[in-house]
């Protein structure tokens, strides 16, 4: 398992976040979607064992982990209704 | 009255069983689409895709991986898409050399369908990246694989 300590932004509690308007939970590319460049994004980050400056705790576990690889790729498989995925 | 009453369940109860499709009568059969992404002379290292079977006659039943070995496992999916008509499919390689360049299958979908019509199918590629993680311009096509 690999640890990473989070980033101090990723500290603030979820209302100071929402403050920004663009700020998508997981949109690590910063392209206001939450896909499988996100997941990849973590996976290589962790398999270089930095954190970067990337919002890394995924799942708001405490903890950069693989889980927070898979909580991205279950969001970007999610099946919404026609028309929402 | 109530022999009335009978006798309208019945008659809906009937009407109901003669519209199941003939996919859940037994007169179906199983076939599979291949699915492939051309990232040119770029390696790909990722990709996500929704696929969808448009005409209601086929049900997705199975997702299989492609045949580079960056992308030989299953690609991921919601599991809520067998036995349904859509399905979003998307995989990842962190490994830094094999990956693919050119036209490549990466992924298989199996389905079900009825005999009744021809399936229609419709794919769209969501995003694809290379190894940098970088967004990358591909083309994803399918191909219906001939019945054996």
């Amino acid at each position: 398992m690999v640890l990473i300590e989070i980033p101090q932004f990723f500290n603030q509690p979820a209302s100071s976040q929402a403050r920004d308007a663009s700020f998508v939970r997981g949109d690590l590319n910063h392209d206001r979607h939450v896909d499988i460049l996100d997941a990849f994004a973590l996976a290589r980050q962790l398999k270089q064992g930095g954190p970067g400056n990337l919002p890394l705790d995924v799942n708001g576990d405490g903890v950069v982990d693989e889980r927070d690889v898979e909580a991205l790729v279950v969001r970007a498989v999610k099946l919404e209704p026609a028309g929402h995925s | 009255m109530k022999t009335g009453l009978t006798l309208l369940f019945f008659g809906l109860a009937a009407g109901l069983l003669a519209q199941q499709p003939a996919i859940e009568e037994g007169r179906s059969r199983f076939r599979a689409v291949d699915i492939y992404v051309d990232s040119g002379s770029t390696p790909l290292a990722a990709y996500q895709l929704e696929f969808a079977a448009t005409n209601g006659v086929a049900r997705i039943v199975g997702i299989e991986g492609g045949e580079p070995p960056a992308f030989h496992q299953p690609p991921f999916y919601d599991p809520k898409a067998i036995q349904h008509e859509r399905v979003i499919i998307a995989s990842f390689s962190t490994a830094t050399a094999g990956l693919p360049t050119g036209k490549t299958r990466i992924a298989t979908i199996h389905y079900q369908t009825a005999d009744t019509q021809p399936p229609q199918f419709e794919l769209k590629l969501q995003t694809a990246g290379d190894r940098q993680g970088n967004k990358l311009s591909v083309k994803a096509s399918f191909m219906e694989r001939k019945p054996q």
